[in-house]
């Protein structure tokens, strides 16, 4: 437990300090919201147009960050210590948390920007922050695991996203469908996609959970 | 109109199947050289 | 265990019922034939990739002298599924379009057939990117069983969930399959065959990578 608490306040702190995933994620998100906004000007958009771009945002702002939770061990050789100092499975649980913490935070920055902006009001809010985050969990999710693979290959950018696109495809499918229909408030929303989308979530973390050490550990 | 189809059909199984002899074959034949070597 | 040769007699046995022996089927006529190598062909695919997760499973409880054939084996299997899938979405767009007049249709069962097909295309992405690694066995095992898992999701739950057009299947809700008998015969039949076929072309595959595996071996032993 304390493993986890040590690794995690880790992550954070050389994130704090060097910022770079944070600010890459939060200045995408912000700039193409703005330029939305500008360039749409006040013309309303369908509720699924809505949806695809807050989704869109969402997906490269957090596609960033992801990556990097392991590929910067390896990058700054840190990646040894680590399979020293402590168990895979604690490492394990520490980077998901860290991306699900990291990524819940750029979505709740991001949708309230891009609602404001854009002016778009979900008329079923408890239904739209529902799937912003049980997405944001099953991103998350997927990007850990892949993202250990990815950094033991040496860590080329597009492998990455030749991996995590097949699985992402579908989250951000059922995302942006439940999206759609919280703005629209159309009577057939329903927590079925959440529910969804919180299961595959925990099929792939645990998953991970078990397999990582045969990842991780040489 | 379906007996024609099976024509096709048939003789593209055909073609599979005497590939996948050949292949057999010539499989079986490197497995008994390659323990002598 | 030459069971798979049998698959000589069967495919012929199987092509001539699918054409001519089996009755046309009410609404579509003979353009429903194809069911006979849809079904067996999308039947394999899964069962290559099931294949491919248990062989993945066991390379990594045991890890042994026989990993290296053991991952050409995952390997094999997962490219005969990568074949067939590609098949099952073909045959299944030939047969949406004989039905629904489109050869896509969004529909959720088409959808997930291709991220499955996606899924197991960036399995072998992964695999070229570790060549020389040394945990790329198990690297790669840990990939497919990943998918061995997430698959069932995408090829019996979503098309359940979510409304499709796709007709019921042998698996469905009222636990009956709505064919008459001698459809029903040749279903089973084909799916025999290419099962066979699977497994055959499985192990020549195979036998083809142990010898490769050999030749590596010896040449490293001079």
């Amino acid at each position: 437990m304390t493993g986890i608490y040590k690794n995690l306040r880790k992550d954070f702190l050389v994130e704090f300090r060097n910022r770079s995933a944070v600010n890459i994620s939060f200045a995408f998100a912000v700039i193409t919201t703005m330029s939305i906004s500008l360039v749409a000007g006040g013309t309303s958009f369908e509720p699924h147009i809505h949806a695809i771009l807050i989704w869109m945002i969402i997906f490269f702002s957090g596609m960033n960050g992801l990556a990097h939770t392991f590929i910067r061990e390896e990058d700054e050789k840190n990646a040894l210590f680590l399979r020293l100092a402590y168990s895979p499975e604690d490492i394990f649980i520490s980077k998901l948390l860290f991306n699900i913490i990291f990524f819940t935070g750029i979505i709740s920055v991001i949708c309230p920007l891009y609602l404001f902006f854009l002016q778009a009001r979900p008329l079923i809010p408890q239904l739209f922050i529902a799937t912003a985050f049980s997405g944001g969990l099953a991103i998350a999710s997927i990007t850990t695991i892949l993202g250990a693979m990815v950094s033991k290959a040496g860590g080329k950018g597009s492998l990455f996203t030749v991996l995590s696109f097949p699985l992402i495809l579908p989250v951000m499918w059922v995302s942006i469908t439940n999206t759609a229909l919280s703005i629209e408030g159309a009577e057939s929303a329903n927590y079925r996609n959440v529910l969804f989308l919180i299961a595959f979530s925990g099929i792939i973390a645990c998953i991970s959970y078990l397999l990582f050490r045969y990842i991780w550990v040489e | 109109m379906p007996s024609e189809v099976m024509t096709v059909v048939l003789v593209i199984w055909i073609g599979i199947a005497l590939f996948l002899y050949r292949l057999d074959r010539k499989v079986s034949k490197i497995e008994g050289e390659i323990d002598e070597l | 265990m030459k069971i798979h040769r049998l698959v000589y007699i069967l495919m012929p046995l199987v092509i001539y019922m699918s054409f001519l022996w089996a009755p046309s089927a009410a609404i579509l006529g003979d353009a429903s034939r194809i069911l006979y190598y849809h079904v067996p062909v999308a039947w394999v695919a899964v069962i290559a990739f099931i294949v491919a997760g248990v062989e993945s499973i066991i390379i990594i409880i045991k890890n042994d002298e026989q990993s290296l054939m053991r991952e050409e084996r995952a390997y094999n299997t997962t490219l005969i599924g990568l074949v067939f899938t590609i098949l099952a979405l073909v045959t299944g767009a030939i047969w949406a379009n004989l039905s629904w007049g489109s050869y896509w249709n969004w529909d959720p069962r088409q959808i997930s057939i291709v991220i499955l097909l996606l899924i197991y295309i960036a399995y072998f992405s992964l695999n070229s990117a570790l060549e020389g690694n040394e945990s790329r066995g198990k690297i790669s095992s840990v990939y497919l069983i990943l998918a061995m898992v997430v698959m069932p999701l995408f090829v019996f739950i979503i098309p359940r969930v979510y409304d499709s057009l796709h007709p019921d299947t042998i698996i469905n809700a009222d636990k009956k399959m709505h064919l008459e008998e001698a459809m029903k015969i040749t279903l089973f039949t084909s799916m025999g065959a290419f099962t066979l076929l699977y497994i055959y072309i499985y192990n020549i595959m195979n036998r083809i990578s142990a010898v490769k595996i050999k030749i590596r071996e010896k040449r490293h032993a001079l």
